[in-house]
């Protein structure tokens, strides 16, 4: 076996819990939208010609429509994940990326371990979570409909989701990984190791020269210049957190457009209907618990990533302890930088908020 | 063995320009013991990745028997580094995902040779590591560790060994081993190597000391 793939296995073994969590979060996924798009498929037929006299109409066309937004925000939201979970292993990848470097693995070389990571670890997290995400759905749908089995038109359409969710994820991760060309040719190991050493050993003199006054300011200075050192880390963490937060806020605002659908239910039960209509109360209810999930399982993953990150820092922390910073001082300036990034995710949350709910609103009037 | 000639590099940052090697000259024969000394920020660094193929010049050229590794393409800096350049950090040497005996192998391995394992064991040996060769990195001292990053360096016998403040990490006793290592692979081995150093003990034990400042040679003397 080529010391790369030595390398890239030991990496891929260690890391499982970390690509679990991605499976999981892809499978959720899979699960939502395929749910979404069954639950549309239950509303066709109630939209044909025969009842379209029916008072509900307005409310299905709007329900529709909803799907269909809350369908692409899911998709999007774990093409996202799956970006970041990528860009933040290859992240951790620096040190032996360097190593190699320096002592001679050719670009060939490097990039085979980013490619056995696609292989063995990326395609059969996706297709297993995708495919788990299927089968659940399709589970839960003869769940739903006892007797009636799920015909072929159905399964198409689940074997289309799926096709597509694995090929863009998988497109993604491989475009990711051929179009910002890695900066590995010349990368020295002090290049990109050393460089956040180089500048905690400015930041400690810094600390060194004014800490007998103003300690308070100081504190938050050191924080600030962290966090813009540390920009694209800092970055990527609140748009985990924004994302994970992003789940929850999808549901409230497809539930707050749709209207309150309960009274609809009880005002009109009528004929062959009712099974449709009960299916999708069902639904809803069930939309509501994948939500949930959803939301752990962001919530779960941001706080990893944010581990992961911190722990990085730990570092520079104890180059602070080094030269008399007390450690309760570090603690604040750690939590000064966490008070930005979560600055920094709730502006993400709110902008895409505002433009989600401007999508809605434009279609739904439009309709 | 080793012509570097007219050396310049100019870094831009946000506080301006800095000139990280001025037109700096070197000439280096086969199998010198040379110790580069200097302020930090005078240009060290910069000078050893240039020689290892890490990083390239603006103008000038670097001779290494013959291949002027500053128009080397990236893959073939990378070759020669494998073949004939052994590097050693002041840390972060070491892959943590491979254990001792692979981490010295590993140059030879990625040029897809034969490990000797007599040689090997004898490396081994010398660094005081028998025994230890299914170690991973995370469960060795500094001190080991450097001394890892010593053999793998030496393992595919290589013309010259770049180490980069090889002693700035450890204690005196640590630091004396590695010089110690140093100094039989040129003695014995007949490796050039230079060595880029703050410690007095490392330049006393050079038979010659380069002193870099602003990116030039104010001094160059064999002792
Ligand atoms: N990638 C870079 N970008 C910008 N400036 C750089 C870069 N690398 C080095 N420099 C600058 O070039 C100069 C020489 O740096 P170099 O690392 O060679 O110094 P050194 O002699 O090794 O110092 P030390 O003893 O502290 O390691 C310094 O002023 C440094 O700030
Ligand atoms: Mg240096």
């Amino acid at each position: 076996m080529s010391p790369i793939t030595r390398i890239a296995l030991r990496r891929i073994k260690r890391d499982l819990g970390k690509s679990i969590l991605l499976m999981v979060a892809i499978f959720v996924s899979t699960l939502v939208i395929s749910f979404l798009l069954f639950l549309e498929l239950r509303i066709l037929p109630i939209q044909e010609a025969e009842y379209s006299a029916l008072p509900f109409q307005m409310f299905l066309a709007n329900v529709r429509s909803g799907v269909n937004i809350t369908v692409v925000c899911v998709a999007l939201l774990a093409l996202l994940t799956m970006r970041m979970h990528f860009g933040v292993r290859q992240e951790e990848n620096a040190q032996t990326l360097a190593v190699l470097t320096s002592v001679g693995a050719v670009n060939r070389q490097i990039r085979k371990l980013i490619w056995i990571d696609i292989l063995v670890l990326y395609i059969p997290s996706v297709v297993l979570g995708v495919g788990v995400g299927t089968i659940f759905c399709i589970l839960i749908e003869s769940g739903l409909e006892v007797g009636k089995t799920v015909d072929s038109a159905e399964l198409m359409l689940y074997a289309m989701v799926a096709i597509a969710m694995i090929a863009i994820g998988i497109g993604m991760i491989i475009l990711s990984n051929l179009l910002p060309k890695m900066g590995i040719k010349r990368r020295s190991v002090i290049g990109s190791v050393k460089k956040h050493n180089l500048k905690a050993s400015q930041q400690k003199h810094s600390y060194r020269q004014s800490r007998t006054y103003r300690e308070q300011a100081l504190i938050k200075r050191l924080a600030k210049k962290s966090v813009d050192y540390h920009s694209k880390t800092y970055n990527e963490i609140a748009l985990t957190f924004a994302l994970a937060a992003m789940y929850p806020i999808l549901a409230i605002l497809l539930f707050w457009y749709v209207g309150n659908t309960n009274v609809l239910f009880e005002t009109y039960q009528q004929g062959e209907i009712d099974a449709a209509l009960s299916a999708l109360e069902q639904i809803f209810a069930l939309l509501g618990i994948s939500f949930a999930v959803l939301t752990v399982v962001g919530f779960l993953q941001a706080f990893l990533m944010a581990r992961v990150q911190f722990f990085a820092r730990k570092r520079v922390t104890q180059v602070y302890l080094s030269v008399g910073m007390p450690e309760s001082d570090i603690h604040k300036m750690i939590r000064a930088e966490l008070k930005s990034v979560v600055l920094r995710s709730v502006i993400i949350l709110i902008f895409s908020t505002y433009i989600i709910n401007a999508w809605f609103a434009m279609v739904m009037s439009s309709l | 063995m080793l012509t570097i000639k007219h050396l310049n590099k100019k870094y831009s940052t946000i506080d301006g320009e800095i000139i990280a090697l001025d037109n700096l000259s070197l000439q280096i024969k086969k199998g010198e013991f040379i110790a580069i000394v200097g302020k930090s920020g005078s240009g060290k660094t910069t000078l050893l990745n240039m020689i290892g193929g890490l990083d390239t010049p603006d103008t000038g050229s670097i001779m290494l028997e013959g291949t002027d590794i500053a128009k080397l393409s990236g893959k073939k800096a990378a070759l020669l580094r494998r073949r004939k350049i052994g590097v050693i950090y002041q840390f972060y040497n070491l892959v943590p995902e491979l254990n001792v005996s692979e981490n010295i192998t590993l140059p030879t391995e990625l040029d897809g040779g034969e490990i000797d394992t007599g040689w090997l064991a004898e490396i081994l040996q010398m660094v005081g590591l028998s025994g230890r060769e299914q170690a991973y990195p995370s469960a060795l001292s500094g001190g080991q560790q450097q001394r890892v990053a010593i053999a793998r360096a030496l393992f595919n016998r290589p013309s010259v060994i770049l180490a980069d403040e090889p002693t700035g990490n450890l204690d005196g006793e640590n630091s004396a081993e590695v010089l110690r290592l140093l100094k039989s692979m040129n003695e014995e081995h007949g490796i050039t190597i230079l060595v880029v150093t703050h410690s007095e003990l490392v330049a006393r034990e050079a038979k010659r000391v380069i002193e870099i400042s602003n990116g030039r040679i104010i001094e160059d003397r064999r002792q």
